[in-house]
């Protein structure tokens, strides 16, 4: 029995209102005329990742509930398949993939694995130039990229400016120490929510960073020919292009930027806290209840470094943000 | 006699009322004599950067960059070398780093001028290099930075410059490009 195009909508709108991107899983049909069914449609759910069984109950009861009368079934591929229907009964084209959810972020104008392509021109081989209003563009392989437009946009949004969690504005000294807090907040609480840590990264480990790096200057250039760091952040060249998609290091949650880029401090900041959520991962890794601290170590290349020299700049770093946390020491 | 001390004055005055005047110009910026090294720009920069705020040592006061100068033979510049993966790079580029620091001894309290982060091997060797040309046969030199923890007799600075007579190198800024 076909099922007709409407009800296949219905039935996509209430899978994807159950399920995410994250189950992995893709719904097939059984052809719906075997006798042996006991129910009139049944659907199966194929996944490597483990779906709890009230989930599945609850698709299937709202799916009996739109469709009253009718006798539906949802079921897990690994319940049935092979052991009371042969596999050559199922439809070979997936019904529904959960893949394709399109996650739109409360952060994001697009949906994750697209980016925003700004307003532009294009030429015509006929000659003529048309005009392309900003728009949502499919990334290479679906993978998560922020672009600068975008960026800048999301430190304009209202969720970005009222976070919860805030940056000490605790006196370190410096004439505009508090001048960059907001960007400090809102990108801290972006990536704790995009990229979920066990324990979420606090802005006052971010506001020391920059005391550190550079003295919360906006754009003090380094002159040398080993060390071209730029920024509020200090970002370097290689960095930037281990944040781009081309990078192997990185799997997901890309950044284009450019190091000229580096010298906004939106872009620096958000930039910046991307890179200290890798290396989080990196001494994740490497250490056993690993903490903020020690991806900080990492970030400045001091991590397992016990010399005088290294222990000085620990000892700098701890000294803003102690004073950040209200602690003496 | 009368007219050698009348030329000693005459000929040196000017030198002296410039140190004189820098010192008394920026008291809190220049901390010791310059011995005729620093121009008025260095201290100028320093003061347009951030407030200038009175000197105590026993403060943690990092934003107002301040001057100090020394007999060259009192200051050594080290660094520590270690191996590890690059920072700011690929997990599995494992690189030479280091670390630097100036050191002021036969002062009490000593300095510590520090860098910001661990570099590559080649930034330290870099300024190796420089302190070697830059502080040869010049008795003087004065270093630049931001004064932060003053702990156990040591008094630790972020580094941002040093200059001798011969010229200067800095962390930041353009004024000591290459």
């Amino acid at each position: 029995m076909a099922l007709a195009k409407d009800k296949k909508l219905k039935i996509k709108d209430i899978l994807k209102k159950v399920f995410s991107k994250q189950d992995n899983a893709v719904f097939h049909l059984i052809k719906s005329s075997k006798k042996e069914f006991t129910h009139q449609y049944q659907i199966l759910i194929k996944t490597r990742k483990t779906i709890s069984p009230e989930k599945i109950k609850v698709a299937q009861n709202l799916i009996r509930s739109e469709f009253v009368g009718e006798s539906w079934d949802l079921r897990r591929w690994s319940d049935i398949i092979g052991k009371i229907i042969p596999k050559s009964k199922v439809y070979k084209i997936p019904f529904f993939d959960s893949r394709n959810i399109e996650e739109i972020s409360p952060w994001r104008l697009c949906p994750i694995g697209e980016h925003w392509v700004v307003r532009h021109t294009k030429d015509l081989k006929s000659g003529k130039v048309t005009d392309h209003d900003g728009h949502c563009r499919l990334n290479p392989k679906g993978k998560d990229l922020l672009k600068t437009e975008e960026m800048r946009r999301i430190s304009e949004l209202e969720i970005f400016k009222k976070v919860k969690i805030k940056a000490s504005e605790n006196d370190l000294g410096f004439d505009n120490d508090n001048k960059y807090n907001e960007l400090i907040n809102g990108w801290c609480e972006y990536w704790n929510q995009t990229l979920k840590p066990p324990i979420p990264l606090h802005p006052n480990y971010v506001k020391a960073l920059i005391a550190t790096e550079s003295g919360f200057n906006e754009s003090p250039p380094v002159y040398s020919k080993n060390h071209k760091a730029s920024g509020l952040m200090q970002i370097m060249p290689k960095t930037v292009g281990y944040l781009n998609m081309t990078s192997k290091d990185i799997k997901d949650h890309y950044i284009d930027m450019t190091l000229e880029d580096a010298k906004d401090p939106n872009i620096a900041i958000a930039a910046a806290i991307r890179w200290l959520f890798r290396k989080h991962r990196l001494v994740s890794g490497k250490r056993k209840n690993s903490t903020w601290m020690d991806s900080l170590e990492e970030y400045k290349g001091i991590i397992n470094q016990k010399g005088k020299v290294p222990k000085d700049i620990r000892f700098k770093f701890n000294k803003y943000f102690n004073i950040l946390e209200d602690k003496k020491k | 006699m009368k007219e050698f001390i009348f030329f000693f004055v005459v000929f040196f005055q000017p030198i002296f009322k410039l140190n004189i005047n820098f010192k008394d110009k920026y008291p809190f910026g220049l901390l010791t004599q310059d011995y005729g090294i620093l121009d008025e720009e260095d201290l100028l920069i320093d003061s347009r950067s951030a407030k200038p705020t009175t000197y105590d040592i026993e403060e943690f006061q990092p934003a107002y960059r301040r001057w100090q100068c020394f007999p060259t033979k009192d200051v050594s510049f080290n660094f520590e070398t270690w191996r590890d993966n690059d920072p700011m790079g690929a997990a599995v580029d494992i690189i030479d780093l280091c670390a630097f620091s100036f050191e002021v001894k036969n002062v009490k309290p000593i300095h510590t001028y520090g860098g910001r982060r661990a570099y590559k091997l080649g930034y330290c060797e870099e300024l190796k290099n420089n302190w070697n040309s830059l502080t040869k046969d010049e008795a003087y030199v004065c270093l630049n930075g931001h004064p932060e923890i003053y702990e156990n007799n040591e008094k630790h600075w972020t580094w941002e410059q040093f200059k001798t007579r011969k010229g200067c190198k800095s962390y930041f800024g353009p004024r000591c490009k290459d």
